[in-house]
Parts: structure tokens; sequence; C-alpha cells
């Protein structure tokens, strides 16, 4: 852990050198290839919303692809890749509402696209290369304000729907440890706190909103909430190092939350965070993505298999197996599950009554580890 | 006239020495004899392909760093299904040991789980854990399959070293161009055997099956299939003596074309195997031709001494004048068939080129044994002996008067052809069936049209293994790299790796492109695994220290860099070896890659086995035309000097060409693609097929000299020459029709083809060239 700190440390250093050497790289300007394949290469994220009360399905991808398709009459979705002015890889996307036509969708190398006709056209508004740093989820709480996090600490924030950003640096996203180290240093000089700090700061991975709160989820156990609507935040403490990918609000209740990540380790609490329920799948494979359905959860992973976690009896089994080597969500679609993963997008028929049958459980440890929840400041 | 004193001069000469003639012929048959006996079968990677080809410039230079196209597959498959078990490892060891110990295989090559380079990453709470998949202290129990099974999962090995279902698992290494040890090059059907009798031989069992692909196992196969080639060469012996014999009807004269024949053959291999070439799968074939070209030569020197001797005149006497008859024509003959195969030459592909030298070293033979030997020795035979054959032949003629007076009056029919209402009808016609045929032949396609290895039947071992390999696995054995070219150390520089990245996307969506890996695919995977293995990361990082990072991991024995990154290969897995299909996407290449190419990047075609393929495709498309521009001019410039008419040779060329033609039409019907194989074979249809013609139009020409009409010189040219013409077009007809038989599909196309063009030009010199004649002389 220490080595990876100190490499990071080194990367920022030589980062900043780095930067007036990238601005002008004409290689990022280059608009993403509409190309066939599209559907069929690393997709990662997918999202369904309504548009004029017509269902709309986007998802993105690497190389800046971008798919969308409208709720149509026949069995299987009519992918059409629409054009993008940027062709690095994208990271998520994301719909103001249920229904509406604003639609987000974030990136590497500081990407942010803006589409107002629900994913048709779309265009850039904010690119950073010289950063190298990829934006992981935005959200935005109205048509105006809205917050987009990422790796190395970025945050960005705007009051003025996408038009301008303002680059944000939360320390309390921070352990304890850190902060205290931080102290010191500021101490002897205010400029090297400020370099140590945005060294320091954590990948952010996924953003989640529970109707009160905002969650985030990020690097080495990172989970934080923040009741201002991303201006200040508190770390919650899940007594577990390992990176987080995914966040979600589940649906028990207005107070449940899902998080979950490396090796497989999830993490559920039904109150805000005051207790948490640790878990594990039985393999030791990253949970990259979860889908909350009715009766539980599918938890999309980096191997073939996709688990499904049954919210009442609280068991563990093993859902199906995709072709995609590594998984990144799903949506639903008719009586199928549309899941999307290194090979493009794939379908299955999933239907949670089939799981409720005791015999195809998986008997999977549960350990309930209940601890209080330790607020920082 | 002096063509006609040296014809005498030479007569006079061999006759008058015949003793010291025949004494010349038996020693050197004993001589060439012992050297044909010791020829080598040799079937070198490298003859097969177009070494000066641009693309094989590129595969010759980067051999050394990315392996070149010739490797070997070995595919395990348990019948279970599932390959982890005691007894499949068990095997899985000894195969990758015993292949590794295989003279000529190169050792580093050797790859397959057991390899400790095959090793697998993950990414736990504190970074990576890794380590070979199957682990220093494996015990194949319970415990050590499970840990191997899923080391195997995180190797990102699964279709391509175990197969994508885990039924299968494979062995794989690259083979030597020289046999370390003796420095000669390497012994591929050695390898072959060595691979079925102590892999497949030693390891196949009822739960598990071997299955073995690659160029080595391919030649072996095939030179296995070759060996029928013997079985078929003795039906075709027998065949043609009978038919010899009921053409002359003695069997004493009936051993004089075939053993003058096989003397040829004898001499032909005997020459070869001095000159230091062996002979290949191909090259193998052409005895056959040779022997029936001679027979058929053969008995045209027969059928002259036989009517001499009708007339009454004494054996040796007949001879003679059977040789000063035929001397020109035959020569001609021979040397037009000589000259087609030359032609061939100009074809830079090391295969074709031994066969055009072989081929025509044995017509140049044929020419000393069948038109120098045999009438010095049917001169020795004593009349006495065939004044029985004589009289027998009278008696036979009275009797069957009746008989003969019908094949009189079959000819006679003929002379209908030479009515100018007739011969412009034929021509008509033949004009249209060219037209049909040339529409036709437009659709003719360069390479193999199938799926597998083109020498050998679809349902052949080899092939069989080859869709086993190609279902089982994800990657293909059609595997095309485009090199990219850069300055050192460019694998850390992003634009160079981001051109080369978006380039193998442009690529991949090309239709026949089934996948495709380069080194930045794989960087950008290494890249999401220092982060934690999260997808998202799956980028190429603009910075120079996180590039190198990804970039430092990958070995240069993975063949997707060179030692100092200067070079890295595009490898592009297709669909199938159609020609279309490889054409498809390197016309993408040719015609894109300049969009992606810079002062420090250019992209280089190719290599792996598909780019050879394609170079061969291109070598073939190339020589097409000026293979046929040079047969028929060599052919139109000796029929001028022997007719010294440009009408006659109008007449003799016009029905070659159309025969041509039709033949590539038969080629589109019957989804014979246009090969190293097939090419050759047109222009030896055409060299061989002009002998018809040049015979009729000949002894035509004598008959209108003196005085006859056409209709009656064509009468008496059929009554004359008819008979052996057609004999000669089925004699060579029959020879190569055995090929049909064989294992080898290439054998059976070109024995197709072959019969197809020796009847059709035998047809067409008896029913199109007089009907051109009548048009083109409508006076006379």
């Amino acid at each position: 852990m220490i080595a990876a700190f100190q490499f990071k440390l080194g990367l920022l250093v030589k980062l900043t050198v780095l930067i007036t050497f990238f601005c002008a790289n004409a290689l990022f300007a280059k608009p993403a290839e509409i190309q066939p394949l599209a559907s069929q290469s690393l997709l990662t994220d997918i999202i369904q919303f309504n548009f004029q009360q017509q269902p709309v399905f986007i998802a993105v991808g690497e190389r800046g692809h971008i798919l969308r398709a409208e709720q149509g009459k026949t069995e299987q979705l009519d992918w059409q890749q629409v054009a993008n002015p940027k062709s690095d890889m994208l990271t998520k996307v994301f719909s103001l509402q249920s229904n509406t036509s604003l639609v987000w969708a974030v990136g590497h190398n500081g990407l942010i696209l803006h589409s107002k006709d629900a994913g048709l056209n779309w265009h850039v508004q904010h690119f950073a290369p010289e950063l190298d740093k990829p934006l992981m989820d935005i959200f935005f709480f109205n048509e105006q304000h809205g917050v987009a996090v990422g790796a190395y600490g970025l945050y960005l924030m705007t009051h003025d729907g996408g038009a301008s950003w303002q680059s944000q640096q939360h320390e309390s996203l921070l352990t304890r440890d850190d902060r205290e180290y931080l102290a010191e240093v500021r101490l002897e000089s205010e400029e090297d706190y400020l370099d140590e700090l945005s060294a320091i700061l954590p990948h952010m991975n996924q953003l989640a909103f529970d109707g009160n709160s905002l969650w985030l989820a990020g690097e080495r156990g990172l989970v934080a909430t923040s009741k201002d609507k991303g201006q200040s935040w508190q770390r919650q403490d899940i007594e577990y190092d390992g990176s987080m990918f995914t966040i979600k609000a589940d649906t028990e209740n207005a107070h449940s939350i899902v998080v979950a990540g490396l090796r497989g380790n999830f993490f559920r609490t039904k109150n805000a965070g005051r207790i948490w329920y640790a878990s594990h799948l039985p393999e030791p494979s990253n949970i990259n993505a979860i889908k909350i359905l009715e009766q539980g959860i599918l938890l999309f992973t980096h191997s073939q298999q996709v688990w499904y976690w049954h919210r009442q009896s609280k068991r563990l089994t093993a859902a199906f197996k995709t072709q995609s080597k590594t998984q990144l969500g799903a949506i639903k679609y008719q009586d199928k599950l549309i899941t999307i993963g290194d090979q493009g997008f794939e379908a299955f028929v999933f239907n949670e009554k089939n799981f409720e049958q005791a015999h195809r459980f998986i008997p999977s440890s549960v350990p309930v580890s209940s601890m209080q929840n330790q607020l920082t400041k | 006239m002096s063509i006609f004193s040296i014809i005498n001069f030479v007569e006079q000469l061999i006759f008058r020495h015949r003793q010291f003639v025949i004494l010349f012929f038996a020693l050197m048959t004993c001589v060439l004899g012992y050297q044909a006996s010791q020829i080598k079968l040799d079937a070198a990677f490298t003859k097969n392909i177009p070494l000066k080809h641009e693309y094989m410039q590129t595969y010759l230079q980067y051999q050394q760093d990315f392996g070149g196209a010739n490797n070997v597959l070995i595919s395990l498959c348990d019948s279970s299904g599932d390959i982890y078990n005691p007894a499949f490892f068990d095997s899985l060891k000894k195969v990758h040991d015993q292949l590794f110990f295989i003279q000529g295989v190169s050792r580093s090559s050797v790859k397959s789980l057991f390899s400790p380079s095959v090793r697998f990453t993950q990414v736990v709470e504190d970074g990576f854990a890794g380590g070979p998949v199957i682990p220093a202290n494996f015990k194949a129990d319970n415990a050590g399959l499970n840990q191997v099974k899923r080391n195997v999962e995180l190797s990102g090995q699964v279709g391509r070293i175990v197969a994508n279902d885990y039924s299968c698992a494979m062995v794989s290494a690259q083979l030597l161009e020289f046999d370390p040890q003796t420095g000669e090059s390497l012994d591929t059907i050695k390898i072959a055997k060595e691979l079925e009798n102590t892999i497949r031989g030693e390891f196949e069992t009822d739960s598990i099956s071997v299955h073995i692909i690659g160029f080595a196992k391919m030649v072996g196969d095939v030179a296995a299939g070759a060996k029928g080639v013997i079985l078929f060469f003795i039906v075709a012996i027998i065949i043609t003596t009978l038919f010899v014999y009921y053409f002359c009807k003695s069997l004493k004269l009936t051993l004089f074309p075939i053993a003058c024949s096989l003397i040829a053959m004898i001499w032909k291999v005997g020459i070869l195997s001095s000159l230091g070439f062996g002979i290949d799968p191909m090259s193998i074939l052409l005895p056959f031709l040779i022997f029936a070209i001679g027979v058929s030569h053969g008995v045209q020197m027969i059928n002259a001494v036989v009517k001499n001797l009708a007339t009454g005149s004494e054996i040796k006497h007949a001879s003679q004048q059977a040789f000063k008859v035929l001397a020109l024509p035959g020569l001609i003959a021979l040397v037009s068939d000589c000259i087609g195969f030359l032609t061939i030459l100009s074809i830079d592909i090391g295969i074709i080129k031994e066969l055009a030298i072989s081929a025509s070293i044995g017509v140049g033979v044929i020419i000393l044994t069948n038109l120098i030997l045999m009438p010095v020795a049917l001169s020795f035979v004593k009349d006495a002996s065939l004044s029985r054959f004589l009289q027998r032949q009278q008696d036979a003629q009275a009797l069957q008067q009746q008989q003969t007076h019908c094949i009189n009056r079959g000819w006679q029919k003929l002379h209908a052809i030479c009515k100018v209402k007739n011969a412009a009808l034929i021509t008509a016609l033949s004009f249209v069936v060219f037209v049909v045929c040339y529409g036709y032949s437009n659709n003719l396609k360069v390479g193999d049209l199938h799926a597998g290895a083109p020498a050998l039947h679809t349902d052949s071992r080899y092939n069989q293994d080859t869709f086993l390999i190609t279902e089982k696995y994800a990657v293909s054995v059609d595997i095309l790299s485009i090199i990219a070219e850069s300055e050192p150390d460019a694998c850390t520089q992003f634009d160079t790796m981001s051109a080369i990245d978006d380039f193998q996307w442009r690529l991949s969506n090309v239709e026949g492109v089934q996948s495709s890996v380069s080194l930045t695919s794989v960087a950008k995977i290494i890249n999401s695994g220092f982060n934690e293995a999260n997808p998202k990361w799956r980028v190429l990082s603009s910075n120079v220290d996180t590039l190198a990072q990804s970039v430092a991991r990958v070995p240069t024995s993975s063949g997707l860099l060179n030692g100092d990154c200067s070079a890295i290969p595009i490898i592009l897995f297709l669909t199938d070896h159609k020609a279309e299909t490889m054409a498809r996407v390197i016309d993408v290449v040719k015609v894109q890659k300049a969009e992606f190419e810079s002062e420090q990047l250019t992209f280089r075609l190719a290599s792996g086995p598909a780019g050879v393929m394609a170079a061969t495709n291109e070598a073939v498309t190339e020589a097409q035309v000026p293979m046929m521009l040079y047969v028929y001019g060599a052919v139109i410039i000796l029929c001028l000097l022997s007719f010294k008419s440009i009408k006659a040779t109008i007449a003799v060329v016009l029905p070659l060409y159309l025969v041509s033609i039709m033949a590539q039409a038969l080629m589109t019907y019957m989804q014979i693609g246009l090969t190293v194989y097939t090419l050759p074979v047109i222009a030896l249809g055409v060299g061989i097929g002009v002998d018809y013609g040049i015979y009729i139009l000949t002894t035509m020409n004598d008959y209108i000299r003196r005085g006859e009409s056409i209709e009656r010189a064509y009468i008496d040219a059929l009554k004359e020459r008819g008979g052996a013409v057609i004999f000669t077009g089925i004699t060579l007809a029959v020879g190569v029709s055995t090929w049909l038989f064989s294992d080898l599909k290439f054998q059976v196309d070109m024995g197709i083809l072959l019969t197809f063009m020796f009847l059709l030009n035998m047809l067409g010199a008896i029913i199109l060239l007089p009907a051109l004649v009548r048009l083109m002389w409508p006076k006379q």
C-alpha cells in the first residue's frame, strides 16, 4: 500500500511536468469512429429513461462509443451508434430524471459530454487531457447543479448546467491517519499541504443518490455521504480497505445502500450507514456493478459469473454466466436482462421467482459485522 | 530447306551408328537409373512461397522476432468434455516434453499450460499476486487441479491454450528453418512422421484424442497421400499398355513406346536428382505426364513405321523414313511443350519453378528417347518376326474390311465439316461457347476457396483437426500480421501506440476479421491490472511512465514486440483463408494505413500464414496474364516458323484458346481456385494441347501442297493421323485421370483440369481446326 502510494505521488509529480507537453496533442481531438463492432466492444455503462414517454436506452464504452436504442416492436433492441466528438473511453452515462431529454456522459481525460435531445447529439462540456485523469461518474440534482467525480481526487461541480465546472478538493474523503499527516504538513507549509493533498486524494469511482444524501464509493474502502448536495463530505468506515467500484441506493427503504468492490466484497446498510453488513462472493472476483431488482440484487463481476443476492433470504446464488469475461451492468428490457461487458451486449432471461427456491441457493458466508457508524469530521 | 538437310544429316548419323546409339542409351539409363534411386523427398516451407514478394520480405525480416508461419499446434481433447483430471494433465505434460525434444522444434517456443512463461496475475488488496499457471509443486489431485483451474481463468489463456469450453488444451511450438545439428534445411517430413508416431501414436487413447495441425504436419500428410500416386501410376501404365496394344495389335511393337517412355521417366528423375532437386508432392505427378507424352509420341512413330512396312519396305528403311517424317513435327510439338513448361518459370514460387524445370527436362528427354532411340531400336527388329504380324494384320484387314471401312467411313463423314456452311456453323457455335465461358471464367477466384488445408480433402484427418481447433479455440489458424515499424522504444510513445491501436480497431471491423491482438490491446488490459483490474482503466495512458509500466510486463517472447520495441505487429485472426477474405482485409490496410502513419510510424504487410497465402495469391494473380502471354507467344512463334502462314497459326491457336477459356469456366463451375497447383495446369494444357493441331495441320498441309482440296486433305490427314491423335488424347487423359482417385485434393483438381484440356484440345484439333481452315481458305 505504501508502495502504491509512493508510486502515485511520483506519478503526480511527473504529471505536472508533462501537463504542458500534452496540451496541444492532436490525437486527443479525434472523434469516435462509427464502427459495426462498437456494440461488441467493451461497454462500461448502460441506462434506461423515458423521453416523451418513450423508453430510451443508452450505453457507453471504450473509444468513445455511444450506442442508443429506442423502444421498438421487435424483441431485440436496435442499437445505433451515435456520433461523439471525442474518442476517449467513456465510463458512465447519466439521465437527469426518469423522464427527460438531458443526458450527460463522462470519460477519460476529464471528458464531460452533454446531450439535450435524449442522447442523439452530443457536445463537449469539459475536456482536460493535460490532467490525464479520468472522470468516473456524474450526477445532477437539477438542471443546473451537478457533480462529477474521478480518479486522483478529480472533483468537479457546476451550477450552470455544465457550462462551467469548478474543481474542488475534499480533505474529508481521507482517512483519519491521512488527515492527521496532512495537518502536520500544513503546519510547515501551506503549499506543500496543497501538493500533498492533491496527491493523496483517492480515486472516486461511483455516486449514488438516496433521495436525501449523495453517496460516494472509491479507492481503499472509501464510502462517504454528502447531505448538502456535494458541498461537503463525511467519510464512513466500512472496516475494509479494498477499493469500492460501485454503489447503489436499494429500494428496501429510503436509507438502504449497497456498495461493492474488490475481490467480491460487498456491504449493505439499511440505516444510512449506521450499521454495515459485510458479505463476499464465494469467488474473489471484483464486483464492477450492481443492478437493483424487486426482490434482490444482481452483482456483476470481473469474471463470467453473475451473482444474485436475495433480499429476504440474504442468500447468494450463481445466477448466470456471460460470454464477457468482465461485466459492467445491465438493464431490463421486456422479459430479458441486457447485460454489458467486454464483449458488448448480451441478453438473458432472468426471472427472480426461480431463485426463491431454497435448492438453488449456494450457501455463502454472510458474516454480519455490526459496527457503530463512525462519522468523521 | 536447311532444316531438312539437318534432319537428313542426323538420320544418316544415327542410323549409321545404330549399335553405338543403343549402347549409349543403355549406359546412360544405368547411370541415371542409379541417380534416380537416390532422389529425396523435399518439401521445404520456403519453396512454397514467393520469396521476392513484398510481403515475404517483411515476413523474412521479422521471422526471428515474431516467429514464422511454420508452427505446430497440438490439441489434446478429453472425451469427457473436461480437461481437469489427472490422466489428462499427465498426458499433456508428456506431450509438452515430447515436443520439446523433437529435433527441429524451437525449444523456447514450446508453449502449453506447463510452460513457466504461462502465468496468471490477480489483483489482491495490497497489489498483484501471480505465478505460473501450473505451480512447481503441482500434484494432479483435486486440490491441485482446482487451483490450476482457477489460475487458468485468471491467466487469460482460455481460448488460446485452453479450449473455450475447457474440453481441450494446446501445446504449440515454432519450427526452425534449419536443423540445429546438421545445419541443413529442416526435414519437414521427418518431423511430421515424429509428430504422428511419437505424439499421436503414443498419447491418443480412448479418452484423449490428439489433434495436430501446422505446415509440417500438413506436408507430412500430403507426402503420405502422395504415396498413393504409385498405385495410380501402375494402373495408368497397364491401361496405357492395353491401349497401345489395341492400337498396334503387336505385343512386340507395344513394348517399344512403353519402354522408351519409361526410360524417359528414369532419365528425368535421374537428371533431377543429379542436379540436386528433390521430389515434392506436386512434382511427383510429372512422371505421369512425361510417360503419357512419351507414349503418345511413340505411338505416332509406331504408326508411321507400320504404315511404311505396309507399303512393303523393310524395317530399317521403314524406321528411317518414319524418323524423317516425324522428326520435324515431333520436334516442334515437343519443343512447344517444353516452352509451355518453361513459361511457368515466370512465377516466382520455388515449387512452381522446380515444376517448370523438371517438366522441361522430362520433355527434352522424350525428344531423345522417342525421336532417336525408338526408331533406331525399331530398326533392329527382325523383319521375319514382324512378318507374322504383318501377315496377320493383312488378314485382319481383309477380315475387318468392313470394320476398317466403317472407320474410314466415319472419317469420311467428318469431311462435312469442311463444307463452308458447316464450317461457319461450327465456328459460330464455338464462338457462342467462347463468349459464355469467357463471361463465366471472369468469376474465377484466386486462392483456396475452401476452409482447411487446400491440398487435402475436407474429410481428411488433418482438415478435421483444423476444424476442431478453429471451433474449440478463440484463435483461428488463419493469421495475418501487419507490422508497425517505428523508432526504438516506440511502445512508450503515446502517439505511436494510440495510432496502432486505432488502426487495429479499424481493421477489426473489416468483415472477415474474427478477432485481433497487438501490444496495445494487451497493454490496455495490463493498465487496468495496475488499477485493481477495473475495466474502466483499459486505456493507453498518455503518460510515458504509466505506458512504459504497462508495456514492460509484456515479454518479447509473446511475439507482440521485438527487442527494442521498434516493431509491433497487429495480429489479425481471420475467419478463413479464402482469397477474397484476405484481399478484402489487405485492401483496407493498403488504402487506410496512410491515415495512421506518420514520420515515426509505418505499417508493413504482412506476416503470418495468411500473409504468406496472400502473397502467394498476389504472385499467382500477377503471373497469370504474363504466363498466358508467354505460353501463347511461344506457341504462335513455333507455328509461324513451321507453317510460315498466319492463317495456319490462327487455325491452330484459336481452338487452344477456346479450350483454355473453357477450362477456366470449368474451374469456376467446380469451385477450383487459381492456385500454385492449378496455375501451371493451364500452361501445361496449352503446351501439350498444341501437339494435336500441329500433327493434323502438318499432314493436311502436305496433302494440300500436293494439290488436294481441303476436304480431301483433311480426310487423308485424318486417315493418316486421326487414329493416332485420338489415341494420344485418350492416352494422356487416361494417364492423368487416375489422379481423380488421389487422397490429395490438388491432385484431383489437376487431374480434372488436365483430363478436360487433353480431351477437348483433341476435339478442337479434329473439329474446329479444319472448320477454321475451310473458312480462311474458302477457295481451295
